[in-house]
């Protein structure tokens, strides 16, 4: 299934929206994600990821994101008890309403993971982009 | 409050891309309330629709308004200019709402992009019920607090049908209580059943939708 | 007590004979057949003959039509009249049609919601618009008007009066529970001369329900029919136990028929035990019997109840 048109060779590109705990100590303060460069990775730190509302995702999207990757502190983690639950609730929310417009769901996912490494964060980006390569760039794009 | 949800969105990209520009104007009040037509959801709802319009091959803009109050005149205003620009208004506020902006600014076409539904009350966070049916003769008070007119599924004046469930829920609904299991146990509680012994008799409802469409005027109010 | 219209039915339960009444619903089809074939295995058998208004919310022949062709086979009907589909003004005008046709008994009812569609097993009218106008404690009281007042609800008066024999129905092991007997009160007192409950299984809650009931002076007031219905098989009680309010089927009887060689005879013979449990019951007047779909069971059942022939009514 695409939802875009398939252009070869052309990498996905993702933003990452992570919880600052979802960011390990050391990394902190650094700007790790200069190491992305090249990676079509866009990488942003939220305070808590509960702070993502659906018209954000959404908008990242429309303005052209391939896929968005959430990163958010398992559920017993968070700092604020439910931050990580409403952002997973949304993320859901998010993926019913791209499959009703026929935008394929996975161009949004949310992990829940904690004090990840850089490469680590990479890493999650990069899974994001293996998802969504299958569908074509986002049809956002064409035209523009 | 109002109670609205969207439409399906297919029946609001169906109506939207026979047009070249278009305004989308939310309700702060009860949509915004019910998470239907407030700023947020009209910031959500427009991204998408200009996702699924442009996926469909349809170049059509979309910009955006939300206003305080979309069923008073004063609030309404405030749009001329913007609709001055559109070919076409889409609103998500109640049915209110896309009346009054269709009588302001005809004859461009308003279409509305939610359907409501009900007088609800948010129970909790995502979840809202039924407690109002505008019946226009309110027996609140003999019933405890609770209206059977708007939350019992058949609108019963004299106590539960044989439809209550083992848990007190309603047959219609296994999510929704029987109100007059409700009633009868708040009742019960004051010590006060046998109140609920009194027949009611049939309802008017000449001073609901029933009556005709309603128009009331104030003349302590007129100028 | 004083005799209202003279029907089969009230002057069976005014010699003070066990009253037998049963159901016939009417086909989803408009072939009158259908109905005379259902009269012709139960004529005789019962006093009269429930004919039920477009149950589980499943377009059905009208109750008023299929009343008026048991009628003309000589089977006195009970027509059924429910709320959710008429106001005020068509039920009164049905109501002077039905007596114009012959038709004296009528059970008032609140009428299953139009979400029911026989239980999911038809498709149904689940976007149809109801009405509700009057609930049916209120259309007791408005077939009372017609009857003893010869006024309709609103006030104006008819020529002649349209005399009904009035029932009603009762859930007596409904939630909540402490409510149904003043329920039960209420629709005695808007006019209801005889009830019909929801299905009895459970004899000793019921027969504790009817005590109460007693106390309150009602079983004087109105002729209380217990609902049968035949049981068919340990599934089917197990279903309504769970599924249908206010049917309580105690968990032995389940067993029993689990247990049975062969259900269908263990159903006729529990069927034959209730009736005779409700026939000693102090304050019960009769029995309203149900075979779903399997109304040719009846003739059978009635006669090893020893209720048959139907005494003559005089």
């Amino acid at each position: 299934m695409s939802d875009g048109n398939q252009q070869p060779g052309q990498e996905p590109e993702v933003v990452l929206l992570y919880c600052q705990h979802g960011l390990c100590h050391e990394a902190k303060g650094s700007a790790w994600y200069q190491e992305c460069a090249g990676l079509s990775i866009r990488a942003i730190m939220m305070p808590c990821s509960s702070k993502i509302e659906v018209s954000y995702i959404l908008k990242l999207l429309e303005s052209g994101a391939d896929a968005v990757e959430v990163v958010a502190c398992p559920e017993k983690s968070c700092k604020y008890l439910v931050g990580s639950l409403r952002a997973e609730r949304r993320i859901e929310y998010v993926r019913g309403l791209l499959e009703k417009i026929g935008y394929a769901p996975e161009r949004v996912g949310i992990s829940r993971k904690l004090s990840q490494s850089p490469v680590q964060l990479m890493d999650l980006a990069r899974a994001r982009a293996d998802a969504v390569r299958s569908f074509g760039i986002n049809p956002m794009k064409k035209g523009e | 409050m109002i109670f609205a949800e969207w439409k399906p969105l297919d029946e609001l990209i169906d109506k939207l891309k026979i047009h070249r520009k278009v305004l989308l104007v939310g309700c702060a009040t009860c949509v915004a309330e019910c998470a239907a037509g407030g700023e947020k959801e009209v910031e959500t709802l427009a991204p998408l629709l200009r996702m699924a319009l442009k996926k469909q091959d349809h170049s059509i803009e979309i910009i955006t308004a939300t206003l305080e109050k979309q069923c008073e005149w004063e609030f309404v205003e405030q749009l001329a200019q913007q609709v001055a620009e559109v070919d076409a208004i889409m609103s998500i506020a109640c049915g209110i709402g896309v009346q009054a902006l269709a009588e302001r600014f005809d004859p461009v076409v308003v279409y509305p992009g939610v359907n409501t539904s009900a007088l609800t009350i948010r129970e909790e966070a995502g979840l809202w019920a039924a407690r109002c049916a505008a019946c226009g003769d309110c027996i609140l008070g003999e019933t405890f607090g609770y209206c059977p007119v708007a939350r019992c599924a058949k609108s019963l004046l004299n106590g539960p049908c044989g439809g209550t469930r083992k848990d007190g829920k309603c047959e219609v609904n296994e999510e929704v209580d029987c109100v007059w299991n409700l009633i009868v146990e708040r009742a019960d509680e004051r010590g006060r059943l046998e109140s609920l012994s009194k027949f009611k008799k049939a309802k008017d409802w000449s001073n609901s939708s029933h009556g005709g469409p309603k128009r009331v005027i104030r003349e302590d109010l007129r100028q | 007590m004083r005799m209202f219209v003279g029907s089969n039915l009230e002057r069976r339960l005014a010699a003070g004979d066990f009253a037998v009444t049963a159901e016939v619903g009417p086909p989803r089809g408009p072939d009158p057949a259908d109905v005379k074939k259902k009269a012709g295995i139960l004529r005789g058998v019962a006093d009269a003959y429930n004919v039920t208004d477009n149950q589980t919310a499943v377009v059905r022949m009208s109750s008023i039509a299929a009343s008026k062709i048991l009628l003309q086979e000589g089977l006195e009907p009970v027509m059924q009249i429910v709320c959710r589909d008429r106001n005020r003004i068509a039920i009164q005008s049905d109501l002077l049609g039905a007596w114009a046709l012959g038709i004296r008994n009528v059970l008032c009812l609140s009428g299953d919601h139009q979400s029911a569609g026989a239980g999911g097993k038809l498709k149904g009218h689940p976007g149809a618009k109801n009405v509700y106008d009057i609930d049916s404690i209120q259309l007791i009281s408005v077939v009372k008007g017609l009857r003893d007042g010869a006024v309709q609800e609103g006030g104006d008066s008819i020529s002649p009066a349209a005399p009904f024999f009035i029932g009603a129905a009762w859930t007596p092991l409904g939630p909540p529970e402490k409510f149904r007997t003043i329920r039960l009160a209420k629709k005695i007192n808007a006019g209801a001369n005889f009830i019909q409950t929801q299905a009895v299984y459970d004899i000793k809650r019921f027969a504790e329900a009817v005590r109460r009931a007693e106390d309150m002076g009602l079983t004087d007031r109105a002729a209380i029919l217990p609902g049968i219905i035949v049981p068919r098989s340990a599934g089917m009680l197990k279903y309504m136990n769970a599924n249908v309010p206010g049917i309580e089927v105690p968990e032995e009887m389940i067993r029993r028929m689990k247990n049975a060689a062969d259900p269908k005879i263990e159903g006729i013979e529990i069927t034959l035990e209730l009736i005779d449990a409700v026939k000693n019951l102090s304050g019960i007047k009769g029995v309203h019997l149900q075979a779903i779909e399997a109304e040719e069971l009846l003739p059978d059942i009635i006669r090893s109840a020893g209720l048959l022939p139907r005494p003559r009514i005089y």
